[in-house]
């Protein structure tokens, strides 16, 4: 208990400092949601909803940053490497095709994303890290998490 | 701050995370029933140099409609409201009405009228004139009601279909049973198949996961087709097979699409055979709001064949246009072509506003 204790709160430590270096976006699913880990392919393809399953079977539900928000626009250029015009017209073009019934859930704050989040385990939210909760289990990407080198979804690079 | 730091880490959830009980998201967000309505239009102005006056014309208004009407079961209609080709009066046409249940990525269930899967353009552009870069569609995909019919492109039947990742690359298939060809080029068998027989399409595409912007793929269609009483020509049924490839690029800036097919009617009571050709290429490069873009298209129609009538032409036609998107949801193209026909060739300009909302 004390040695759980005392990692948690060096570990607390280290990722208060690299905030102070780097803003990030991380994401958040249920607690009891398996997944840990997605790769960086995983994430561009759930992101366009080319992959709207997880692996379980389940369907992903998808919860974006509302456009023009920090948030998204780090998405876009890190993630998607793509504009915001050219993301709606891609959806539009999955909604035209048949390949999904409706645009991705916007949501307007992580407060929004939390309590969806923290509440259904096929759920996937993309919030800022400086919002997460207890509430919600943060999934690695390419197997690094938030403050690590080279992790993926960053503002201001 | 010490539980979410741990939760930050990976570490395992704490016993207050997991006091709410779990729901699927659609429980705590409904999502069913939903209604999600598009419409797509065009406005175009076109003169040819020939005896045609140029006009301006009111292009097709496409209400496109999806729904899901639980989880994983959704349906799609699309009512396009156009005035065909050489008449005045408007008609209202049922393009597509379909239902679809989709439990898992790998495997979907579609039944309905659809877009056939014969390569890209197809089923990715299709009606709505915002979607593509250019003004057209190519040669190879005239409507059937619109002195097209060279190939098929609509069905009425049921399809699977499905996306499933065989690393490195991203697999994408489909499968059609339909009701295949009606007599005519021009008709789609949409309420009544004209023989028993059914018509059977593969379509596969494969994207490499390191270069998520290709696409390459093929498709495979077998039918066959009534005989027409009535038409010496055609007294009995005809076996067709069409085969198409494809390649598309969509990169920010650079569009590459390229599509090619085959296609072959056999009369086997009279060992006649009769092959037609079409293809079309283009490419496109983003510059900012403008995007300039050529194509070429080509149709080389076997001339005997009996199924093809005159209204599917031969063709060799160059376009070059610029393409500009002042606003998200407008574009305006402006484009200038020259066609070349068997007994005639002519230059043509359209100017075309499209929009979606």
């Amino acid at each position: 208990m004390l040695k759980r204790s005392v990692a948690v709160l060096v570990s607390a430590g280290v990722l208060i400092a690299s905030e102070c270096a780097a803003r990030e976006l991380v994401l958040i699913v249920h607690p009891l949601n398996p997944v840990t880990n997605v790769s960086a392919v995983d994430l561009r393809e759930i992101l366009l909803m080319v992959r709207q399953r997880w692996s379980g079977g389940g369907r992903i539900y998808l919860l974006l940053p509302e456009s023009g928000s920090p948030e998204k626009e780090v998405l876009l250029r890190r993630a998607l490497k793509m504009t915001e015009d050219e993301l709606r017209r891609y959806y539009l073009g999955k909604l035209y095709a048949g390949e999904i019934p409706a645009f991705p859930r916007v949501v307007a704050s992580g407060a929004e994303a939390h309590r969806i989040v923290s509440r259904a385990p096929n759920a996937l939210a993309v919030v800022d890290a400086s919002t997460v909760d207890a509430s919600v289990k943060v999934v690695r990407i390419a197997g690094r998490r938030p403050g690590e080198t080279d992790y993926l979804l960053t503002f201001g690079r | 701050m010490v539980a979410a730091a741990a939760i930050r880490l990976g570490l395992p959830p704490s016993a207050e995370a997991q006091q709410a009980p779990p729901v699927p998201a659609d429980e705590i967000e409904p999502t069913t029933p939903s209604l999600v309505v598009r419409l797509f239009g065009n406005i175009d102005w076109q003169s040819r140099r020939d005896e045609v006056p140029n006009t301006f014309s009111v292009g097709q208004l496409d209400l496109f409609v999806t729904s899901e009407l639980a989880l994983n079961l959704s349906v799609l209609a699309e009512i396009v409201l156009e005035v065909p080709e050489g008449e005045e009066a408007q008609i209202a046409e049922v393009e597509r009405f379909q239902i679809r249940y989709s439990p898992a990525d790998a495997a979907s269930i579609s039944i309905g009228r659809m877009h056939t899967m014969l390569g890209y353009w197809n089923q990715t552009y299709h009606h709505g004139a915002w979607l593509p870069t250019p003004a057209f569609r190519p040669e190879v995909y005239r409507f059937e009601d619109e002195g097209g019919g060279f190939l098929p492109v609509h069905e009425v039947g049921i399809r699977l279909s499905g996306t499933t990742s065989v690393s490195p690359v991203r697999l994408e298939y489909a499968a059609s049973l339909t009701n295949g060809r009606d007599v005519e080029p021009r008709e789609v068998a949409t309420v009544q198949d004209a023989n028993g027989s059914k018509a059977v399409a593969f379509w596969v595409g494969l994207s490499p996961k390191a270069w998520p912007w290709l696409q390459v793929g093929g498709a495979a269609v077998f039918d066959d087709i009534p005989a027409k009483p009535g038409d010496p020509s055609r007294p009995n049924e005809l076996s067709e097979r069409i085969l198409g490839g494809f390649l598309a690029v969509q990169r920010s800036r650079l569009e590459v699409l390229a599509e090619a097919f085959d296609v072959r009617h056999e009369d086997r009571a009279r060992s006649l055979v009769w092959t037609s050709s079409g293809l079309y290429a283009q490419a496109a490069w983003r510059l900012g709001l403008v995007k300039p873009y050529y194509r070429y298209d080509w149709v080389d129609r076997d001339e005997e064949d009996p199924y093809y009538d005159e209204a599917t032409r031969d063709i060799e036609k160059h376009t070059l246009g610029l393409r500009i998107d002042p606003w998200s949801l407008v574009a305006i193209k402006v484009e200038a072509s020259h066609s070349k026909l068997p007994d005639a060739s002519f230059g043509a300009a359209a100017v075309q506003v499209a929009f979606t909302f």
